[in-house]
């Protein structure tokens, strides 16, 4: 069965440009972790289709706004994380807690705004929503309501796994020669795990080794396309499988959310795969579009909530990503494999019934972009 | 004058060998015992062997390599110092240290190494062979300098710091640590807390979003 996707959805920049107007600026994306926001003037920053933004510990709460400071515009934050009060590094503009301009340093002198014109100057607002442990932007003006993005019942497993998060956090980014959606794509593709894995993690999940002829009931043909529901709600959803996870002793110095057993993954569409290792070990990875062959991978990884001093947290932390950057760089060799072939006869993908789901992402993908 | 209490190096190797070998050198191949003992076995283990070897007349050495940048040879040792033993300090003897340079225990430093004056070295830290640390230099608790590490003249290491091979850090370079940067290459001034640069995370590496 063909996928509805061609080469060119991968590597055409007119694409990215409906991509950035269609999906990334109208449904809820995922900024980050709570936990890492909640000292006073903390923020993290993100670009989302094509747009700078900032989220912002104010003293009225979590807010967002585009990144950009009213006067030229520079970033009003330039770091990815940290804690500075919301101020534009280039001038000295400084905004209130809902963004609006409260000082202009020599206004007098340099500017000769009136005191009016200054009132009218803010940052522009984003709408934020707080999901348990996890914040989401969304940078319409008339954002959809988030249960039109996700079902009920995965809201709530995402309020039930990221509430237990902590506020120990370690944060990389790298680019990968890629389209985004690839990323996106293997992520729910579990069959790639005994073949691209072979020789890190797949041997510690006995249950995605390849079945021997006659060890499970054959699959049926794939079904029609028209046969495949297009809800949106559906791409988001969570996967658990059994992972053989060594128990160490700091595991019960923190929160947990599964058994120490499992491996949980929950896909949040667009662009998110989160982590759940051990129980204990929270991995938020983003796949953020810079050009149709350019993607910027964003890790966040950390901890349950401390229930006692954990100073070997950083340690802990840095051994995790680590190995887990060996597991993603395996996957970003094929994608970059995959990415640098694309040419204009490239044939489309030719799915069988497993990949469901990935023809699921296409077909709600497709519709999308072609909305109005 | 030698120290001829007996020394127990325990650990795995090669640090432990390492520590076993400088430990012969000084005091004689009958005073000196190595037990292997990997981090996993580091809770749960109760290091039963020690009961040949009084506390008293017993230096031990935590040998356990960089593993959780460090903090798994600081649980030995603080394991070790609950049963009451003391840990040595181990300089090869083709290491120069300078008189006025302070090792604290459970510190190793390595062949070829060089310790200028006025050096602080904290407890537990690891100087590898051909490692020079420079004038003034300040080296904080559980740290790890892999083989040819340079640390200039007053620059700061702070505390559970991992350095990997040819890793240079100019006069008067910070890094607050605890971190690890195992790209070779120069650093200076003032390098951000909680960073790790490694082959898996190049520049600009990872960044602990905060620290305690």
């Amino acid at each position: 069965m063909h996928s509805i996707l061609a080469s060119t959805d991968y590597t055409s920049p007119e694409v990215l440009v409906g991509e950035e107007r269609r999906l990334f600026r109208r449904l809820w994306i995922l900024a980050g972790f709570r936990s890492l926001l909640d000292a006073p003037d903390a923020f993290v920053t993100h670009r989302i289709g094509g747009i700078p933004v900032v989220v912002q510990n104010t003293a009225d709460g979590l807010k967002a706004f585009v990144n950009q400071c009213a006067h030229r515009q520079s970033p009003v934050q330039n770091a990815d994380f940290g804690q500075r009060r919301l101020a534009c590094p280039y001038h000295g503009w400084v905004y209130d807690d809902a963004g609006r301009v409260k000082s202009v340093p020599g206004n007098e002198a340099n500017y000769g705004f009136a005191a009016g014109t200054i009132a009218t100057l803010h940052l522009k607002p984003v709408a934020l929503r707080v999901v348990g442990g996890l914040v989401f932007v969304n940078l319409d003006s008339d954002p959809m309501p988030i249960d039109e993005q996700f079902h009920g019942p995965f809201l709530e497993r995402l309020e039930a796994v990221t509430g237990v998060v902590g506020d120990d956090a370690l944060f990389a980014k790298f680019d990968g020669a890629y389209n985004w959606k690839l990323n996106f794509e293997n992520v729910i593709d579990w069959n790639h795990v005994p073949f691209v894995h072979a020789s890190s993690f797949a041997s510690l999940m006995p249950t995605l080794r390849p079945a021997a002829p006659g060890e499970r009931p054959a699959s049926p043909p794939p079904v029609p396309d028209d046969a495949i529901e297009d809800d949106l709600r559906e791409l988001s959803y969570e996967a658990r499988a059994p992972f053989d996870f060594q128990a160490w002793p700091w595991h019960e110095a923190v929160e947990r959310c599964t058994e120490t057993g499992e491996y949980l993954n929950l896909f949040i569409y667009p662009n998110v795969n989160y982590v759940v290792m051990a129980g204990v070990v929270h991995l938020i990875q983003q796949f953020c579009p810079i050009t149709p062959d350019r993607t910027e991978v964003r890790l966040t990884m950390a901890l349950g909530r401390r229930k006692q001093r954990l100073p070997a947290a950083p340690a802990i932390l840095w051994g995790q990503l680590k190995a887990e950057k060996r597991v993603i760089d395996e996957d970003v060799a094929v994608f970059e494999g995959l990415q640098r072939g694309f040419h204009d006869g490239t044939p489309r993908a030719y799915h069988g019934a497993y990949e469901y789901r990935l023809r699921r992402v296409a077909k709600v993908y497709r519709r999308l972009m072609e909305a109005a | 004058m030698s120290d001829v209490r007996q020394l127990v190096v325990i650990g795995e190797a090669p640090l432990a060998t390492l520590a076993g070998a400088i430990g012969i050198m000084e005091r004689g191949t009958g005073n000196v015992r190595v037990v292997e003992l990997t981090p996993d076995r580091i809770a749960t283990d109760p290091l039963d062997f020690l009961a040949d070897h009084p506390a008293d007349a017993t230096h031990v050495f935590a040998a356990i390599g960089l593993s959780a940048l460090n903090y798994a040879r600081f649980d030995l040792w603080a394991k070790l110092r609950i049963k009451g033993y003391r840990c040595a300090t181990l300089v090869h003897p083709r290491a120069h240290v300078d008189p006025s340079a302070v090792l604290a225990d459970n510190v190793l430093v390595g062949p070829n190494a060089s310790i200028e004056p006025d050096v602080h070295i904290g407890r537990g830290t690891i100087v590898g062979a051909a490692t020079s640390i420079g004038t003034a230099a300040e080296i904080a608790p559980w740290c790890w300098f892999a083989r040819g590490v340079v640390i200039g003249a007053l620059a700061s290491v702070g505390a559970h710091s991992v350095l990997g091979t040819g890793v240079q850090f100019a006069d008067r370079t910070q890094f607050p640590g605890p971190g690890e940067i195992d790209v070779a290459g120069t650093y200076r001034g003032a390098i951000l807390a909680g960073m790790f640069v490694s082959p898996e995370f190049p520049n600009p590496g990872a960044r602990l979003v905060r620290t305690h």
